[in-house]
């Protein structure tokens, strides 16, 4: 073998080796002891409003309402977890809440968590907001709309939804005031009136015929 | 020749559909004596046929079927189905013989999501006299717009989807008029 070959051999048996090194490396996983603890916005029972706003709007039985969804929203709107139990029968259950409230923080559970950590930095970059606000493709489009600073009155479903929201991530830290809301506190408000969507219309008490109340 | 065989098997390929034809198989055939049109198929997803893109001609924006009550499933002939848009358009559609009802796509252009409910009026004689009773059921959530792809069932426009029997965990039960072990006088039924 002459030594140019031996220099070859030489070097094909370290680029081996080093490539050896590299995929054990890139295929062993973390050492066991490190474990990732999430870092979670309020549960139940502060969780059950958001939980409600959401349902209302996403949580039908034929989007996130159905079991098949990674986020997916038990209750009145959606999927039952007790069998006995039947959609837009009994009202949504402690358990239901506390499922959604699981799966809900399951979603990008690490970019939650420094959401979270941070008091809502770069909130728009975790998926359920991002899909919400139609920032990425979503197939039910845009269901929430962010405004900066406090709610405009009279503000439509979909801006007190994403206020509901982005309040509730950033909820867990003090001095994380967003869309009206106290520091550190969820939105209450909005939440309560993103959980009521009807028709407009005009009361038949208080215009003459043809009324357009939608309850008449 | 041979970019023009290529094109030809990728539009063959492009156009098959397995999750949207595995869907309709599982439809089962026309019943006896019913052809394909307006009183066919009461109580299947209209628009997964019926979207521009499968085999329904007719294109749907909505399409479902209305039963007299919760716990029968005879037609509800005559009920008007009452939609409202988000700015208040109201859009109106009755069922046929078969409880089937319809939106044509570019008849109603609704701002959404959309409200429905049915209306059914009818007059019961009583001994004190007539008495007209309005019956209008009202679905609780709203119908919010989709990207246009109705094949996965997700905001399909299609009632059944959502309101297939039996209900239960996930699904609602068919659409009806009056309430469970109701007496309400309903005329006859016949698509003859």
């Amino acid at each position: 073998m002459t030594t140019r070959r031996k220099q070859k051999r030489g070097w094909s048996v370290r680029a081996a080796a080093v490539l050896g090194l590299v995929s054990t490396a890139a295929c062993s996983g973390p050492p066991s002891s490190d474990v990732f603890r999430i870092t979670t916005p309020l549960g139940p029972p502060t969780f059950k409003v958001v939980s409600d706003a959401l349902a209302i709007h996403c949580g039908t039985l034929n989007c996130h309402g159905n079991d098949a969804r990674n986020m997916r929203f038990f209750g009145f709107y959606g999927t039952r977890l007790n069998p006995k139990d039947q959609t837009g029968g009994a009202g949504t259950t402690d358990d239901e809440y506390e499922a959604n409230f699981e799966s809900i923080i399951s979603i990008e559970p690490e970019r939650l968590s420094q959401i979270v950590q941070s008091g809502g930095a770069n909130e728009d970059k975790w998926i359920v907001l991002a899909k919400g606000r139609g920032v990425q493709h979503h197939k039910g489009g845009a269901r929430m709309t962010h405004v900066d600073g406090p709610l405009p009155p009279g503000a439509p479903t979909d801006v007190l939804l994403d206020a509901c929201v982005t309040s509730w991530i950033t909820a867990h830290t003090a001095g994380s005031a967003d869309a009206g809301a106290l520091p550190g506190t969820v939105n209450v408000d909005a939440c309560n009136r993103a959980a009521v969507v009807t028709p407009p219309g005009i009361p038949c008490a208080m215009a003459p015929p043809p009324c357009t109340d939608w309850t008449q | 020749m041979r970019t023009c065989a290529f094109l030809a098997l990728l539009l063959t390929v492009g156009c098959a559909d397995p999750v949207r034809s595995d869907a309709i198989d599982k439809l089962g055939g026309e019943a006896q004596g019913v052809p394909a049109g307006p009183l066919h198929r009461p109580g299947q997803p209209c628009v997964l046929c019926h979207d521009g893109n499968g085999p329904g001609s007719m294109v749907l924006l909505f399409g479902g079927t209305v039963y007299q009550s919760f716990d029968t499933k005879v037609p509800m002939v005559g009920a008007i189905v009452h939609f409202r848009d988000s700015a208040g358009k109201d859009y109106r559609t009755a069922t046929n013989c078969a409880g089937n009802f319809f939106v044509v796509d570019g008849d109603y252009e609704p701002n959404w999501p959309v409200f429905v409910k049915v209306e059914y009026a009818i007059t019961v004689n009583l001994p004190t006299g007539p008495v007209t009773q309005l019956l209008s059921p009202t679905m609780t959530s709203p119908i919010y717009e989709t990207d246009g792809s109705t094949v996965s069932g997700l905001r399909d426009h299609s009632c059944a989807y959502c309101h297939s029997d039996p209900p239960g965990t996930a699904s609602v039960g068919h659409v009806y008029t009056a309430p469970q072990h109701s007496t309400v006088p309903f005329p006859p039924v016949s698509c003859q």
